[in-house]
């Protein structure tokens, strides 16, 4: 009998050691952004886990609606304000993005444009239905004579105006990573110490899935599959994002044309395949990823420099592949793309030149 | 304790570096995906099937065909038909949807090759 004690106390002790070494894995899904958003969140509470994700949602739900460009909302309500030449206090809920997205677009020649609304509008890729034509070259010729910039806006604490009445703010290349950045906070600040936010393919992490960092695929922008893999700083948050040419496109005339617009042309940028970013502030990372993607294989490393980023990967439409030195050290690419030319940039500046 | 408990002891103690290897499994192919439709919960679909699945979303209905481990969107009500042009996709962690019809698939495994897939 006293066997039977001493072997239930060691399995009792063996259980637990066990289940101290390893936090569950929670996973939640739900649609936002304009796609279907999943949080992984590891940790012993699941309960704790539950609310988080929950709030999470709410909020994703809500930055959602407030910040659409085109369905009624404090975006499109802002932009009918920012039309006049009226200061205006803006609404909190909205402010600090778009204060976010002057600083990206200044940093970046105004390659990350996000007061081209209605250029994208002209193209067709806003709302859900697939454009079928371009736009003529005259309509194109017309909305780029007077071609707004996030220069147009000034701010006064709180308020703002706008000075081109040409200006529809569309914060579709910046909202998202606004909005996982401040989520990944959130869960941080609710006790969350291990989670990966993945909304359409753009992820920020903290902490370790288990017994290593977490670890995600790069999918090849010109074919299926998984072309290269990154493992996130399991010691800080970390976020990549990716702008690529295949996620929203339409074929007119044996012509393919994609939804990432060069602000300076007015067409789609047709230099780059696809850019990834590396960076800890998810903001920055999903703003660079569009601003490189324009400034194509021969600007890019300038752009990046000016807005602070040292880790980018560009797949140019030749099939090449270029990094930042410290990039290289961080991606592992997949057998199948080892052969692929690959040009290493030259160091770039850690900080930007503008504050 | 006599002779007898210590054995016990020290072989359940052996248990613990032994369990604890057994339940680091290693990073598999995808082996199932979850269709997902609005907010419902998630039905989970063996990728080892070749199968076409019809499911009904806010628009109508999609058709997800699964072929030789691999599954794509091959009919769907949406007009962007974004969801049918990402093609096929095979690696575990990653997602394809439809967002007009809200129809997401996830591709899972056992234990995930990669947490998530960036594009």
């Amino acid at each position: 009998m006293r066997y039977i004690h001493t072997l239930l106390l060691a399995i009792a002790i063996a259980v637990l050691l066990i289940a101290c070494d390893s936090q569950t894995l929670h996973r939640y899904q739900s649609f936002a952004f304009g796609t279907l958003v999943e949080v992984k969140i590891r940790a012993n509470d699941k309960t704790m886990a539950d609310q988080a994700s929950s709030r999470l949602f709410a909020d994703f739900d809500q930055m959602h609606r407030d910040w659409h460009a085109w369905e009624p909302g404090i975006l499109t309500q802002t932009n009918i304000l920012l039309s006049e030449p009226e200061w205006f206090t803006a609404d909190s809920s909205i402010l600090d993005l778009i204060k976010a997205a002057h600083r990206y677009s200044l940093l970046s020649n105004s390659l990350f444009n996000p007061a081209i609304g209605q250029l994208i509008r002209t193209w067709g890729f806003q709302g859900t239905g697939q454009p079928v034509t371009p736009p003529s070259k005259e309509e194109i010729a017309m909305l780029l004579q007077n071609l707004p910039t996030l220069k147009d806006i000034e701010f006064d604490g709180d308020r703002m105006r706008g000075s081109n009445s040409q200006l529809k703010l569309d914060l579709g290349a910046i909202a998202k990573g606004y909005a996982v950045a401040a989520g990944i906070e959130k869960l941080r600040d609710q006790g969350i110490q291990n989670a990966l936010i993945n909304a359409g393919g753009d992820l920020c992490g903290i902490g370790s899935q288990e017994d290593r960092p977490w670890r995600i695929g790069i999918r090849n922008p010109s074919g299926e599959g998984i072309m290269a893999s990154i493992e996130l700083d399991n010691d800080n948050s970390e976020c990549v994002f990716t702008s690529g040419d295949y996620e929203r496109y339409f074929t007119h005339d044996g012509n393919r044309y994609h939804h990432i617009i060069d602000p300076r042309t007015g067409y789609p940028a047709n230099k780059t395949a696809s850019v990834t970013v590396l960076h800890r502030d998810g903001t920055v990372a999903d703003a660079a990823s569009t601003a490189l993607f324009i400034a194509g294989p021969d600007e890019w490393w300038d752009i990046a420099a000016r807005m602070g980023i040292s880790d980018v990967m560009m797949m140019d439409k030749q099939g090449r592949i270029l990094m930042t030195p410290s990039m290289q050290k961080r991606v592992k690419l997949e057998q199948a793309y080892a052969q692929l030319p690959v040009i290493i940039s030259a160091p770039l500046a850690a900080e930007p030149w503008l504050n | 304790m006599k002779n007898g408990d210590w054995l016990i002891l020290l072989f359940c103690l052996s248990l613990i570096p032994l369990s604890w290897l057994m339940t680091k499994r290693q990073p598999g192919t995808t082996t199932a995906i979850e269709i997902t439709i609005s907010d419902k919960p998630a039905v989970v679909y063996s990728i080892k099937v070749n199968q076409q699945i019809k499911v009904t979303g806010q628009l109508g209905d999609s058709v997800i065909e699964i072929l030789e481990g691999r599954v794509r969107f091959s009919e769907s009500p949406c007009s962007s038909k974004v969801c049918i042009l990402s093609g096929w996709h095979q690696d575990s962690g990653d997602h394809v949807v439809c967002l007009p019809n809200k129809v997401g698939i996830s591709l899972i495994s056992q234990q995930d090759r990669f947490d998530g897939i960036n594009f």
